[in-house]
């Protein structure tokens, strides 16, 4: 279990968080392990319907299985516990769906180590810096919480929702401690503003081919309204606790 | 309606407003909960403070019938519990998050030491 970018060993955990993923979970985990051979895996499936249990059983992947469907920041949330309780140092999260490219994984976390942060985002947006892929609505949205993080905490970041980011031992405590609903905007925003070190790094991502996105019609309006109010809840508790620490 | 009942029930909705921040903030009240509550009092409070906002309400309020004082009183009582049991369900799914974590990461060790045993 060493990583490729350094001499010292490290434990690190790739946690794949997912829900109703049968058609792509098999050939996710099967990327992943080829592309780090030397992380461990972890599958949190977030209490399925569909036959993704058994595809996870089938695969021989250590399995988190929720009872019932708590949420992707829930989901998360077990893996950054079991890190923790398992000793790992780092912990990679990378999306069920197949969107991802199990590519960008030696990369990113060597940049994660080679920049001391405690949360580097795999970023669809910072190297071109403006959301013209999006469709129109979720522009809009990211747009809106870039701005609204950046007036926060005086750091633009810009992808906000990205499913894959690499998070520090020494933030483990603190993402366990809060009730964040899906670990991005409102995660990010906290750890900027306790002073942690979080920084993006270019990644590419694939068209969903498979299965339905998390965000559903009635989430358009829901959604943003929410991850703005914890955004801003998010920064006052960070600046709250900073003074306390202080 | 009076400017200083304007100035009073402007200065409980912050109170409530901050209220709820506050409860979400020590996980007490699930954010989705607290975003409804946290618009509809923002709602009300515009329509009260802006002039001539409450015109088209206070008409069809005239047309369908005077409301008593009582029933103002009534739904702040309603609201309140609400945001107290939406709080108490909060919790219990709080409680329920938390056993059903702690059932999966047992899973995913023992599930980890059953590949680590065959692997050897």
């Amino acid at each position: 279990m060493t990583a490729t970018a350094e001499r010292t060993p490290v434990r690190v955990l790739v946690a794949i968080p997912a829900y109703d993923e049968a058609p792509t979970i098999e050939a996710v985990v099967r990327s992943v392990r080829g592309a780090v051979p030397h992380f461990d895996l972890i599958v949190v499936n977030d209490g399925s319907r569909d036959a993704t249990g058994a595809a996870l059983a089938r695969a021989g992947v250590t399995t988190a299985t929720h009872l019932c469907n708590l949420g992707y920041g829930r989901a998360l949330q077990t893996a950054i516990r079991f890190a923790r309780r398992t000793g790992y140092d780092a912990l990679i999260t990378f999306d069920a769906d197949g969107q991802h490219r199990a590519s960008d994984l030696v990369p990113l976390y060597d940049a994660f180590r080679a920049g001391d942060y405690d949360l580097l985002i795999g970023s669809r947006f910072v190297e071109r810096r403006d959301y013209r892929t999006e469709p129109a609505v979720r522009r809009v949205g990211m747009h809106l919480f870039s701005v609204l993080i950046a007036v926060l905490t005086g750091k633009r970041v810009y992808d906000t929702s990205s499913g894959m980011k690499v998070i520090g031992r020494r933030v483990f405590e603190t993402l366990v401690a809060r009730p964040f609903v899906d670990f991005h905007a409102e995660a990010i925003v906290y750890l900027i503003e306790s002073g942690y070190r979080v920084g993006e790094f270019p990644i590419a991502v694939a068209a969903r081919e498979h299965g339905a996105s998390m965000y559903t019609p009635l989430s358009v309006f829901k959604y943003p309204l929410k991850v703005a109010f914890l955004i801003v809840v998010g920064a006052l508790e960070a600046r709250r606790t900073r003074r306390a620490r202080a | 309606m009076h400017s200083a009942t304007v100035v009073i029930v402007d200065a409980v909705g912050m109170l409530l407003i901050a209220w709820l921040v506050q409860l979400v903030r020590r996980d007490r009240l699930y954010v989705g909960y607290a975003v409804i509550f946290v618009l509809v009092i923002g709602a009300g409070m515009a329509l009260l403070t802006v002039p001539g906002a409450l015109a088209p309400l206070e008409w069809i309020a005239t047309v369908v019938q005077r409301a008593p004082a009582l029933v103002g009183l009534a739904l702040a009582f309603v609201v309140l519990m609400l945001i107290y049991i939406l709080s108490q369900v909060t919790l219990l799914s709080n409680r329920l998050t938390m056993l059903t974590q702690e059932l999966a990461i047992r899973e995913a060790m023992s599930s980890r030491q059953v590949h680590d045993d065959s692997t050897r």
